[in-house]
C-alpha cells in the first residue's frame, strides 16, 4: 500500500511536468483559442497516455467499477484515453479561471448553491468538503480574492497539501499572487491549527478541504467505506476536522457541462451534510463513519454523470484490478 | 500558575471526556501527546484539545508551524504560553 501511494505521487509530479512545461502550457492558454487548446491537448496526451501504464490501469480501476454500479458496458482503452484527457483539460481550465477568464454567468443555477452563497456570503463561517471530481479552483477564482472579486464577500480559507503540488503552485501563484492566501498546509495539521481554523471560521471564513486527499507524506489513519461498490479507505482527517469545527458542513463539486470542451458552461453542485456532531464524544466514531458514507454517496451520484471528471488517479479500493 | 496548571487539568479532561483521571493524576511535565507516554493524546484529542482551549482561555495564532506545537508539549509549557499569549493580546 505505502509503495504504491509513493509511487502515485512521483508519477503525479512527472505527469503534471517541468517548470518549463508549464510556462509552455500557461503561454498557449493565454493566447491560443480554446478549441485548439484542446486538439492540442488531445495529441500530447495520447503520447503522454501512451507511456503511462500505472495511469491507464488506475483509470480503469476507477472506470470499471463506474461502469459496474450504472450498468453501463465495460470501458474501453480510449473510455481510460479521454479520462486523462479530461484531466489534462481541467490543468487548462484552472490557468483559465485564474486568469480571471471564467465568469459567474458561466455557472448554470442551482437553487441550493444561491442557498449556499447566501449564508456564507452573509458572514457565517462553514466547512466546505470537496474531492478531486471536477474543478472547485474555478469557483474559488470568482470569489473575494482578487481586487475584481465577481462574488462580493466570499472569503475562502483553503487546506492544501503544498508539498505535493509545488510546481504547479507555483505557476497558478505567479498567474494570480493572491492564490495563496490564507492558504493553510494540509501536511502539517496539529493542535495550533485547530485553533487558527476555528479563528477562520468565526470571522466567517469558508474553510475548504478535500475529503479524498490521500498523502504521500503522512500516511492519515483510514476508514472503510464501500465507493462504487466496492470496499476502500479513505482518509479519516479531513472529516474528523469537519466534525469537531462546530461549524455547518456541506460538500461540493463544481462540473463542466462538456467534458471535452473548454468553453464549456459550469456546474457547482453543493449538499448540506445532515449528520450532526453535537452531543457525546464516544459517538463521535460512529458519527464520523456516517459523514464519510454521506460524502461518498454524493461523489457517487457525480461520478456516475460525470465519470470522466474524477481526477484522483488513486486506487482507493482494497481488492486491485488485475493487471492487463 | 498552580492554578492556571489545574485549570487546564480541568479543561483537559471535560473537553476529551476522560473519565477514569483526575487532574491530580496528570504529571505537570508529562509529555500530552504520543503513544505510551504521559496521557497518550492521539491527533483527533489534539485538534479537541486545541479548540478548548481557545475556548477557556481565548488564545489565538497567526501562524502555524514547529514552534507553536511546542506550546502544547505539558501542562507546564500550556500554562506558559497561555500566560505570555494573555500579556500580548
Amino acid at each position: 500500500m505505502a509503495s504504491t501511494q509513493t509511487q502515485w505521487y512521483d508519477r503525479k509530479e512527472v505527469s503534471a511536468g517541468t517548470s518549463w512545461t508549464f510556462t509552455f502550457m500557461s503561454l498557449m492558454v493565454k493566447f491560443l483559442p480554446r478549441p485548439l487548446l484542446v486538439a492540442i491537448s488531445a495529441i500530447i496526451c495520447f503520447f503522454f497516455f501512451l507511456g503511462a501504464k500505472p495511469v491507464r490501469k488506475n483509470s480503469m480501476a476507477y472506470l470499471n467499477r463506474v461502469a459496474k454500479v450504472t450498468g453501463r458496458k465495460k470501458p474501453t482503452l480510449f473510455d481510460s484515453y479521454k479520462h486523462v484527457l479530461s484531466f489534462v483539460l481541467q490543468m487548462l481550465e484552472k490557468q483559465l479561471s485564474w486568469m480571471g477568464r471564467l465568469k459567474v454567468s458561466d455557472l448554470e443555477n442551482n437553487a441550493e448553491r444561491e442557498e449556499f452563497l447566501k449564508y456564507i456570503t452573509s458572514g457565517h463561517g462553514a466547512i466546505l468538503l470537496t474531492s478531486h471530481l471536477g474543478n472547485l479552483d474555478m469557483f474559488r477564482s470568482l470569489g473575494d480574492i482578487s481586487g475584481n472579486a465577481k462574488i462580493k464577500n466570499l472569503r475562502i480559507c483553503p487546506i492544501v497539501d503544498i508539498e505535493n503540488s509545488s510546481r504547479y503552485n507555483d505557476l497558478l501563484r505567479k498567474l494570480n499572487p493572491k492564490l495563496m492566501d490564507n492558504i493553510i498546509n494540509a501536511s502539517n495539521i496539529g493542535i495550533d491549527s485547530a485553533i487558527m481554523l476555528k479563528d477562520k471560521i468565526d470571522q466567517g471564513y469558508l474553510v475548504v478541504i478535500a475529503g479524498d486527499r490521500t498523502s504521500a507524506k503522512n500516511r492519515d489513519r483510514t476508514v472503510r467505506a464501500k465507493f462504487l461498490g466496492d470496499w476502500a479507505e479513505f482518509p479519516e482527517g479531513s472529516f474528523i476536522l469537519a466534525s469537531i469545527i462546530g461549524a455547518p458542513i456541506y460538500f461540493g463539486v463544481g462540473i463542466r457541462c462538456k467534458n471535452f470542451s473548454l468553453n464549456s458552461k459550469y456546474e457547482f453542485m453543493i449538499h448540506k451534510a445532515t449528520t450532526d456532531f453535537s452531543g457525546s464524544r464516544k459517538e463521535k466514531k460512529q458519527k464520523i463513519q456516517a459523514l464519510i458514507e454521506e460524502y461518498i454517496g454524493f461523489i457517487e451520484e457525480h461520478c456516475k454523470e460525470h465519470p470522466y471528471q474524477w481526477y484522483n488517479f488513486f486506487d482507493f479500493w482494497e481488492e486491485k484490478e488485475q493487471e492487463s | 500558575m498552580e492554578d492556571l496548571n489545574s485549570k487546564i487539568k480541568n479543561v483537559i479532561i471535560s473537553s476529551l471526556e476522560l473519565e477514569d483521571i483526575t487532574p491530580a493524576d496528570i504529571d505537570d511535565d508529562a509529555p500530552l501527546f504520543g503513544e505510551g507516554e504521559g496521557l497518550g493524546l492521539d491527533s483527533i484529542d489534539a485538534l479537541e484539545l486545541g479548540l478548548a482551549i481557545k475556548e477557556n482561555f481565548g488564545v489565538s495564532f497567526t501562524a502555524v508551524n514547529d514552534e507553536t506545537r511546542k506550546h502544547f508539549a505539558s501542562v507546564n509549557s500550556l500554562a506558559a504560553f497561555i500566560t505570555a499569549n494573555k500579556q500580548n493580546g
